[in-house]
């Protein structure tokens, strides 16, 4: 059940990284991963471990939008122009995440 | 892109997006202390997207001129396939949140700097493997 939740999110997250990429052009590696970070943040506070509604947005659709293969195989094709980016990128994206996590922990309550 | 391959085009890569979610699920039972599950799901996702632009005869910031400039074929259906797969295998998102986890732990602060820079390193080697074994498909055909 949880399983088919990822698989759903995870379409989601997939065709909403592809707008974006549309939207952006190559820029969009960075919106939507630091974007997807700051998402995971704020699902982490307010829903439950191991819940729905975690298996659909945190694992399926903030996994799935966000990317780091795009990241390596730039880094692979564009050693020298790429892996400083790359690494700033990272460091930014610890700081979105802990950015999503700051605010008001209201735990929304599961109905199972 | 005509409509007909821009509908196919996200057909493939919400399956891919959804295939790449699960598998990256499953990969994090290996987590432990290490988060060794989510480096595995961003390996293996470079991997597949070096396949992907090998495959393609392109370099990834020209991924949609070459898409636009292929034959539409199965080689073409294949290729978006496997990078959209790559793309739902890897992951952003999950690898910041396990990293500050590890981060806030009591003397986490080394493990957390070597899942940075393990996440820099191991899945660009595995992504020079793919575009290695890309470049044999394209050539293929």
């Amino acid at each position: 059940m949880l399983i088919l939740l990822v698989f759903l999110g995870g379409a989601l997250g997939a065709l909403a990284r592809f707008g974006f990429e549309l939207l952006f052009g190559f820029w969009y590696l960075g919106v939507v991963n630091l974007l997807g970070a700051w998402l995971l943040g704020v699902l982490h506070r307010r829903l439950t471990a191991g819940s729905r509604e975690m298996a659909f947005w945190a694992t399926g659709f903030a996994g799935s939008f966000t990317t780091m293969s795009a990241i390596s195989v730039l880094q692979a094709e564009y050693p020298g122009l790429a892996t400083p980016p790359a690494v700033v990128l990272l460091l930014l994206g610890l700081a979105a995440y802990g950015l999503g996590l700051r605010g008001p922990t209201r735990k929304r309550s599961e109905s199972r | 892109m005509n409509a007909l391959s821009l509908a196919l085009a996200a057909g493939l890569i919400a399956l891919g997006g959804g295939v790449g979610a699960v598998i990256r699920a499953l990969l994090t039972r290996l987590d432990g202390r290490f988060p060794a599950g989510i480096l595995a799901a961003n390996a293996f996702g470079a991997l597949l997207a070096g396949v992907a632009l090998g495959w393609l005869g392109t370099a990834s910031l020209f991924v949609g001129a070459a898409l636009v400039a292929s034959e539409p074929g199965i080689s073409l259906v294949a290729a978006l396939l496997v990078s959209a797969l790559a793309g739902g295998l890897s992951t952003f998102s999950t690898w910041a949140g396990q990293t500050m986890a590890i981060w806030r732990l009591e003397s986490g602060k080394l493990l957390a700097t070597l899942n940075l820079a393990a996440n820099l390193v191991l899945p660009v080697a595995f992504a020079y493997a793919g575009m290695a074994l890309g470049a044999v498909l394209h050539s293929l055909g």
